[in-house]
Order: structure tokens, then C-alpha cells, then sequence
């Protein structure tokens, strides 16, 4: 899904605003507190900007600088450019979601040489080209999120339909086949049948469409399971619409500033997320106890995070967040309230 | 002439007829009450953006950027509604006109005065356009909560169980028929495009014809913008994005011709519903999706070929001027 998310956002982004970024990193003081730098994908993401949010919190409460920075465009290039540029300011750390598994590999290993400290979030980089990688959640804890909500909207089991992105979208793929896995292989969610997958290919028309077949296809139909912010949108229109709120339950990953008339209308009681800003504030938290050599990022440590408590480090140097953080209608207004905030 | 054009008109309605019959008979929910409902919708559409390319490819033109204006307007218009949440939905249907022409009379600029190939020309503006929805919203999404009431009350709405997005999509296409056929301005507008040199020499302005197509596509864009992000309730940077080949497509199935001078309302008009049975058929016949794009164009080429076939109109050959008429 973060896919269709990054979709979204790439479109803009000239060369000239991407310079302009380099300038305004470039200005950062040159204090004596740590400076560490957070590299998004792509600047003007909501998902992003949350991340930015919790690292922001987590540098005030350690006393560090942080330098939050991120192409208008979603490319490796791009990335690339910054981090040559964060190199040359002698940053203590940098922080990235990577846009690219492979390309930024060798521009991440000249900042390691250097002496930087390099973790990934979100998106992992090569495993050599990194010390350690805080990811959000596991393919299979994504699935899981919407499965668990799903059994408790369909009261124990009943049919469900799933609406994913485009159709040669691998995470979303992984995460369709999970759930399908979940619910043949595991007793404890058996209970729900999944009648149909649908591809909505991030197109809110699209969606529509193949959601409205799905109800109309199976009258049993009891939920719908979207693993795409554009197809739960999308599905819970069509629910509204087809006056069929409270029978077709929706449910699945969506951003709480994009769901909450949803979510108040009933369309979509609840759905799941990573928490952008925990990950943003625990990756602080990690890369500055590798600056301070309190961990080296190996398999078997544990990372102090704060609020968050401890975090173990796993195989291949990745820490996992946990499992997906669930809104209802008693949360969704605040969250979506905070992300407003932000966006200004 | 005109028994011609209405000879392709009918093999067109024969093809949808077969293939109505074979979607209904693989799958009979596809006509249930909502589907029905859903796939004028979603016509509605097709027709406000076919009907305003086909005035630009009547002149030998084509207009790329009209899913980019779309979405643009669209997001402008959300943001508006955020802005002033108390406009009447009339002031956001002229509103997106407007706006819509405005980035129409830009593709003017770039063909008329810079002398840029009409594909060039709208390519640029598909992408610049594009980019400056990223711009407008800061790469955010505005969602149903954050639009008003009236803004959304038009688009979603229904009059006598026909949804309202159909009934203005009637009125436009009602609207581009009079004028195209009718009225001196649309009677330049074929003229020009079967045969440039001849209409200049009868004193037929290039500037004042590609004006009107380029304007008009741009506003019907702009006017299916405010429809879209109402209806679906949401606006973001990749609203409708692909769709210009789903037009330009409607528009070739529907008869009109893209080498300029040939095509009508009523054709576009089903070639437009041609599209939509397809786009909201497809949900229902259980087709591998990697197969769907495929199965899709072959079904347009099939439809553009057994259309074709029943005009093999001679003439417009350029060697042999004295066949044709």
C-alpha cells in the first residue's frame, strides 16, 4: 500500500525544488549537539511527515539536532543527491527510508566510511550498505491487522471480498497472499471465506467499480478487506452510496485524515496502520545509541526506545515495530486532527 | 453521407447489443438496479469528456491533457469548497467550467500562437498540469470529511433514480450536438478538419475553430472534474490518471476519425458506452486481471475493426483527387 501511497505523491517535484532542498539543508547551525539527518522518500507524504513528527519528538527529548530532508520526487537519484550533500555537512547519522533497494548502495557505504552512522526505516537498503533496520511492521503482521478487525466486524466469520492495488504489485500481493493463507491455514481465522480478489489498481473509479461487482456478486458478502488507501476510500464511498452500511462492512489499511468521515458514518468501523510516528521516533532513539556505541545493530541486541520501550534487534539487523495500530471512531478524529497539523 | 454515418452508428449499437447479451447471460447480477445505476455513472463521464474530444480531433488535433485538467480542477475545486463551504453546487459547476477553460485556452496558446503539434503541445500540458495538482495540494489528499455538503450533493445525487452526473452529462452532449451540427461555429469546426487548406481559403479562421475545440475540451474536462471528485469524494494527484486513452478510444470506437473531419455526437456517445459496459462489465466475469488490459484492447480493436469495415468510404485520397467527392 505504500506503494499506492508514494504513487501519489510522486507527480510534482522539479529539479529546481529539489535544490532548493539541498540549499535549505546546507544552512542547518552548526551547533555541537549531534546532527542527524531523516531521509524520506518523497517529501509531501502524510506518512512521512508523521515519521518526521515521532523523530522529532524523540530528538527533543535526547537533545539532538534533527535534519528532516527528502526528494520532491520519488527516486533514487534523488536520494542519492542528498546524501552526497548530507556527507559533505559531516551529519553524525543519517536516517533513511530507501527509495531503492540496490542504487543508493554505494553513495550509503561512502557516508559508512565516513564514519556515519546509516539506518533504514520503512524501506529497507541492502543489508551491507546499513547498520540496522527499523521496520514498521512484517508483511505478515500487515495482513494480520485487517484479518483480526475483520473477524470481529463479521461477528466470528462470514464471506469477505479483498480489493487490492494494481495487479503486479508485489507488497500487496505478499500481503493478499498472506491473508489467504491466514484464513485457510490458521483455525483461529477460518472463519472467514475469501470469495473473490479484486484489483483496483490505485484508481479510485477502478475501485469503485470492482467493489460494487463484489456486492453484487455475492449477496452474502459481509466485508470488504482493502490493503490499499485508495480501494478502502473507494469501497466505503461505494458502501455509503449503495446504502449498504452496517451489512458490507469495509475494513483495511487507510490513513486516519483520509478515513474519518468513513470511519463516523460506519461504512469503515475500523481500520489498521503502522504508526508512522512510532517508527520515526524509535529509529531516533536506535541510530542514537549507535552513535553513542551502546549498540552495534547486531542480531540479539535490544534498542531502549524511549516511550516504546525495549525493541529487539532480529536477523539481519532488523528491528520490527510490532503489530499494526487499529482506528475506530474514538480515535480517528484526533489522529486525523494531528496529521492536519501537520500538513500545515 | 449521412446514411453512412448512420449504416456505422448501427453495426456499433449491434456490437454492444451482442456483447450486453453474452456479459448478462455469463452474469446476470451485472444488471441488478445498483450496477445499472453505477454504469450510467460512470458513462456520464465518458460522455462530458468524449464530446469535448471530439471537436479537437474533428480538426485534426487530440487533447491529452484532459484527465490532467480533470484532476486539477478537481482539487482546486475541493480546496475551494474548503475555502468558501458555502457555496451553492451551481457556483462549483461554473466554477470548473471556468477553470477549465482557462487551461484549455493555455493548449490554444501552445498550438495556435506557438505553432506546436496539438499531441506535443497537450502532452506537455498532461504533465505540466499534473505536476501543479502536486503543487496546489502539497501531494495531499482532500477527503469526503473535508469537502462541504453542497459540494458533494450535486455529483452524488440522483434525479427519478437517474444519477445526476448522466442527466448533465445529456445536457452537454445535447449541447455539442446543436452546436456541431447546427451551428456555423461547429459546421467550421468539420470543415476545417476535412480539408485545412480549403476552409482558410473560405474564410474559416484556424484561430477562432481551435480556439472553441481546445476551450470546450478544457472546459467539459473541468466541468467532469468537479463531477469526479464529488462523486467519488475524494481529490488527489492521480485522479482518472490513464483515462485520456480511454477517451481517445471512445472516441475512435464511436467513428470519429483521428486524421480530422469525420465523427458525431451520437457516435462518440456510444463509443462511450461501450467503454463504460467494458470498464464496469469486467469486475463480473471473473477475468485473470493481467488478462483484463489485454482482453480490453482487443475487444476496442475488434470494435473499431468491424466498425471500419462498414465504412469503406472512398474519397479523402490525396493522389487521386478526382474520386473523391
Amino acid at each position: 500500500m505504500l506503494r499506492g501511497i508514494l504513487k501519489r505523491t510522486v507527480v510534482g517535484g522539479l529539479s529546481a525544488g529539489l535544490l532548493l532542498n539541498v540549499v535549505a539543508v546546507s544552512e542547518g547551525s552548526a551547533e555541537d549537539k549531534p546532527r542527524y539527518a531523516m531521509l524520506v522518500r518523497v517529501l509531501g507524504n502524510t506518512a512521512f511527515e508523521l515519521a518526521g513528527i515521532g523523530a522529532q519528538e524523540a530528538a527533543d527529548e535526547l537533545g539532538v539536532e534533527l535534519i528532516y530532508t527528502g526528494p520532491t520526487e520519488n527516486t533514487a537519484e534523488g536520494q542519492v543527491a542528498l546524501i552526497n550533500s548530507l556527507i559533505a555537512q559531516k551529519v553524525d547519522a543519517i536516517m533513511l527510508s530507501a527509495n531503492d533497494a540496490t542504487a543508493l548502495t554505494p553513495s550509503l557505504k561512502r557516508a559508512m566510511k565516513r564514519g556515519i552512522d546509516v539506518v533504514t526505516w520503512d524501506q529497507d537498503a541492502e543489508t551491507a550498505a546499513r547498520a540496522l533496520h527499523i521496520a514498521s511492521a512484517t508483511n505478515e503482521l500487515i495482513a494480520l491487522g485487517p484479518v483480526k478487525i475483520a473477524l470481529e466486524l463479521t461477528d466470528g466469520g462470514g464471506d469477505v471480498g479483498i480489493v487490492s492495488g494494481p495487479a503486479n504489485s508485489t507488497t500487496q500481493n505478499d500481503w493478499v497472499n498472506e491473508m489467504i493463507r491466514l484464513t485457510t491455514d490458521e483455525p483461529a481465522y477460518a472463519g472467514l471465506n475469501v470469495v473473490e480478489v479484486v484489483y483496483g489498481d490505485e484508481r479510485s473509479d477502478k475501485a469503485y467499480n470492482e467493489a460494487l461487482g463484489l456486492v453484487n456478486k455475492y449477496p452474502d458478502l459481509e466485508a470488504i478487506v482493502a490493503y490499499t488507501s485508495v480501494g478502502i476510500a473507494a469501497a466505503s464511498q461505494m458502501v455509503q452510496d449503495q446504502g449498504l452500511t452496517g451489512k458490507v462492512k469495509v475494513t483495511g489499511l487507510g490513513f486516519p485524515n483520509e478515513m474519518v468521515e468513513h470511519v463516523l458514518s460506519g461504512a469503515t468501523p475500523a481500520f489498521a496502520i503502522w504508526n508512522m510516528s512510532d517508527v520515526g521516533y524509535t529509529t531516533v532513539y536506535a541510530t542514537h545509541a549507535l552513535v553513542n556505541e551502546d549498540i552495534t545493530g547486531a542480531a540479539g541486541e535490544t534498542i531502549s526506545a524511549g516511550r516504546m520501550g525495549d525493541v529487539a534487534i532480529g536477523e539481519g539487523n532488523v528491528a520490527v515495530m510490532g503489530e499494526l495500530f487499529v482506528y475506530d471512531e474514538a480515535n480517528v478524529e484526533a489522529a486525523a486532527a494531528l496529521i492536519g497539523a501537520v500538513g500545515n | 453521407m449521412k446514411t453512412l454515418l448512420r449504416h456505422r452508428e448501427t453495426s456499433l449499437l449491434l456490437v454492444i447489443a451482442v456483447i450486453l447479451a453474452i456479459i448478462s447471460v455469463r452474469a446476470p447480477a451485472y444488471l441488478a438496479l445498483n450496477n445499472v445505476t453505477n454504469l450510467l455513472s460512470n458513462w456520464g463521464f465518458l460522455i462530458i469528456l468524449v464530446v469535448g474530444q471530439l471537436g479537437v480531433l474533428l480538426t485534426r488535433g487530440i487533447d491529452l491533457s484532459q484527465a490532467s485538467i480533470l484532476a486539477f480542477t478537481g482539487m482546486f475545486l475541493a480546496l475551494l469548497s474548503q475555502i468558501a463551504p458555502d457555496l451553492p453546487s451551481v457556483a462549483y459547476v461554473v466554477a470548473s467550467i471556468l477553470m477549465g477553460l482557462l487551461l484549455g485556452c493555455v493548449n490554444v496558446l501552445l498550438i495556435s500562437f506557438a505553432g506546436l503539434p496539438p499531441i506535443i503541445a497537450t502532452l506537455g500540458t498532461m504533465t505540466i498540469i499534473r505536476g501543479m495538482i502536486f503543487v496546489l495540494s502539497d501531494g495531499a489528499w482532500i477527503s469526503s470529511h473535508e469537502m462541504a455538503a453542497n459540494f458533494k450533493s450535486l455529483p452524488a445525487g440522483s434525479f427519478l433514480g437517474i444519477p445526476n452526473v448522466f442527466l448533465i452529462a445529456a445536457i452537454t452532449a445535447v449541447f455539442a450536438w446543436v452546436l456541431l451540427t447546427f451551428r456555423r461555429a461547429g459546421r467550421d469546426v468539420y470543415a476545417f478538419g476535412g480539408n485545412p487548406t480549403a476552409a482558410r481559403n473560405s474564410g474559416i479562421s484556424r484561430l477562432k475553430v481551435e480556439f472553441l475545440v481546445y476551450a470546450l475540451s478544457g472546459a467539459v474536462a473541468g466541468l467532469c472534474g468537479y463531477l469526479w471528485a464529488g462523486r467519488y469524494a475524494i481529490a488527489y494527484s492521480q485522479s482518472a490518471e490513464g483515462r485520456e486513452f480511454a477517451i481517445i478510444a471512445a472516441c475512435v470506437i464511436g467513428g470519429a476519425s483521428i486524421t480530422g473531419g469525420r465523427g458525431t455526437v451520437l457516435g462518440v456517445v456510444l463509443g462511450a458506452f461501450f467503454i463504460a459496459m467494458l470498464d464496469t462489465a469486467l469486475p463480473f466475469l471473473r477475468i485473470d486481471p493481467f488478462y483484463q488490459l489485454a482482453v480490453t484492447g482487443a475487444v476496442i480493436l475488434i470494435a473499431v475493426g468491424v466498425n471500419a469495415r462498414a465504412e469503406r468510404a472512398p474519397g479523402r485520397q490525396l493522389l487521386a483527387p478526382e474520386e473523391s467527392k
